[in-house]
């Protein structure tokens, strides 16, 4: 659970007037991460006054963690429908909404709203559709390859082998294994901290590297005056931070994965916007599909994925 | 698969130890109080030349979270130490050790901030510049930064006083 103000968690949103290269702009779009099932209220510590800083920041995170922790970092696929029910008293258009998306897309998969759930959430998604996939073997080869090239990028973009060679080694570990796995070990082992949150930090590392050696397509959507490191090191390479929409477009062109985004807004309108992310090659499998609702993303099923054997 | 919690941190801290330990920066010395708890090391940080700190040596413990380098580590000096920046129990109070969010101080935005790229190398080297320059905007101990500001001298001689117990003279 992020913090209640979106304002002040988003202190350097890219202007909402300028559409990113190729894409479309989508307003309104909140920085906090949002979760509709956990409840909101912090307690306050008794004796703040005689606290120090650092004590009440601690105390902060561990009211934070306890609540994340309430939900696995990746969970096990739930009808659609469940999600309408929990906006049973909510607006109307959500509702609709959600019964819309609900013709073509029948579940969806959380993703642990705790700053890094677009990274978790693609992720899964595209190693879930490899594993899904034995009779093409070449999803797996080519995300492989993908991850393999990914350190080239890394490198270019001058990281330090120190700072990405362990979440590097996990994530391909992973990739290279799961073939061999069942659904739920998949499932099991994006649930383990130790081996998310590497993969979690080697595709952020990997998004970062991206928009650092292409900051000529990327430094006019920054606040003026600050660098593509600077923005780079504070909103992308730090685990928690809340992605925005230029990560989701640096990760799609960094691994050749297009990536759908159903926008999940609070306008009128009973239809939910499709935004597709398309990488700078012919994508070679359909899009991963993802589910944003206002400062969070999740996984989702299309119907015509056909996707058997997701648990 | 599986791995302990704890496993990613204990091999990146064996890799920091080993750098450390061939490529040293002057002026630091660094690694684990015990080859059987790599999670608690001791720093030894020499006051750089022409500060007030020139001559002493500090000695400082870093304790690494479990989920290092995801999570930053603290430090803390275990001598008495008198800088803006340091509170009074020894905890090191500068940008690099708090990851972008985490802002107990309204640091710069600009300033350097903890993520997997930092390592134990760049924060002692971030400790060494922050006593050749303190920063009295992100103030850890109130009356320092005030003596910091107003009274230059009185500062210098209080720091030097502490240097000579370090020292053990």
């Amino acid at each position: 659970m992020q913090q209640h103000n979106p304002a002040s968690t988003s202190p350097s949103q890219p202007q909402a007037t300028a559409a990113l290269p190729g894409q479309p702009t989508v307003p309104g779009q909140a920085d906090a991460e949002v979760s509709t099932h956990v409840s909101t209220d912090q307690p306050k510590p008794k004796d703040e006054g005689q606290l120090t800083d650092e004590q009440i920041l601690t105390q902060m995170q561990a009211i934070k963690d306890e609540e994340a922790n309430a939900h696995p970092l990746v969970g096990s696929s739930m009808d659609l429908l469940e999600l309408e029910a929990e906006y049973a008293n909510g607006s109307a258009s959500f509702r609709n909404k959600i019964r819309n998306l609900a013709d073509t897309h029948d579940r969806m998969r959380r993703s642990r709203g705790d700053g890094n759930c677009f990274y978790r959430a693609f992720a899964f998604a595209w190693f879930e559709r490899v594993m899904l996939a034995p009779h093409r073997p070449e999803l797996h080869a080519n995300a492989v390859m993908a991850i393999e090239e990914s350190k080239d990028l890394l490198v270019a973009a001058q990281f330090e082998p120190l700072a990405f060679e362990d979440f590097y080694a996990v994530t391909l570990e992973t990739l290279q294994n799961l073939i061999h796995w069942t659904p739920d070990q998949l499932l099991e082992t994006f649930q383990q901290d130790e081996i998310s949150n590497s993969i979690v930090m080697h595709f952020r590392l990997v998004a970062s590297a991206y928009l650092k050696t292409h900051p000529e397509d990327y430094v006019p959507f920054l606040e003026f005056g600050q660098t593509m490191d600077e923005y780079c090191s504070m909103h992308v390479e730090a685990m928690g931070r809340e992605s925005e929409e230029m990560m989701v477009i640096a990760l799609t062109k960094a691994t050749h994965i297009s990536i759908e985004v159903a926008y999940l807004s609070g306008n009128e309108s009973d239809e939910v916007n499709f935004l597709p992310f398309l990488p700078d090659t012919l994508p070679y499998m359909p899009p991963l599909v993802l589910l944003y609702r206002p400062g969070h993303y999740d996984i989702l099923y299309r119907k015509s994925h056909c996707l058997d054997g997701v648990v | 698969m599986n791995r302990n919690m704890g496993s990613t941190a204990l091999k990146r801290l064996m890799t920091e130890y080993r750098e450390l330990t061939l490529h040293a920066p002057e002026g630091i010395t660094a690694g684990p109080i015990s080859e059987d708890n790599f999670f608690e090391w001791e720093a030894l940080i020499e006051g750089p030349q022409d500060t007030p700190y020139e001559g002493g040596i500090f000695p400082a413990t870093l304790t690494f979270p479990r989920d290092y380098p995801l999570s930053p580590p603290q430090m803390k000096f275990t001598c008495e130490m008198f800088h803006p920046n340091i509170y009074q129990d020894g905890t090191v109070c500068i940008s690099i050790l708090h990851a972008p969010g985490d802002d107990p101080n309204m640091y710069e935005s600009s300033s350097e901030r903890w993520s997997p790229v930092q390592s134990v190398e760049k924060i002692l080297l971030s400790v060494l510049s922050m006593l050749a320059e303190p920063n009295d905007e992100s103030g850890a101990n109130i009356e320092c930064c005030k003596i910091w500001r107003s009274d230059r001298k009185q500062f210098d001689a209080i720091v030097k006083r502490t240097v000579r117990k370090t020292l053990g003279l």
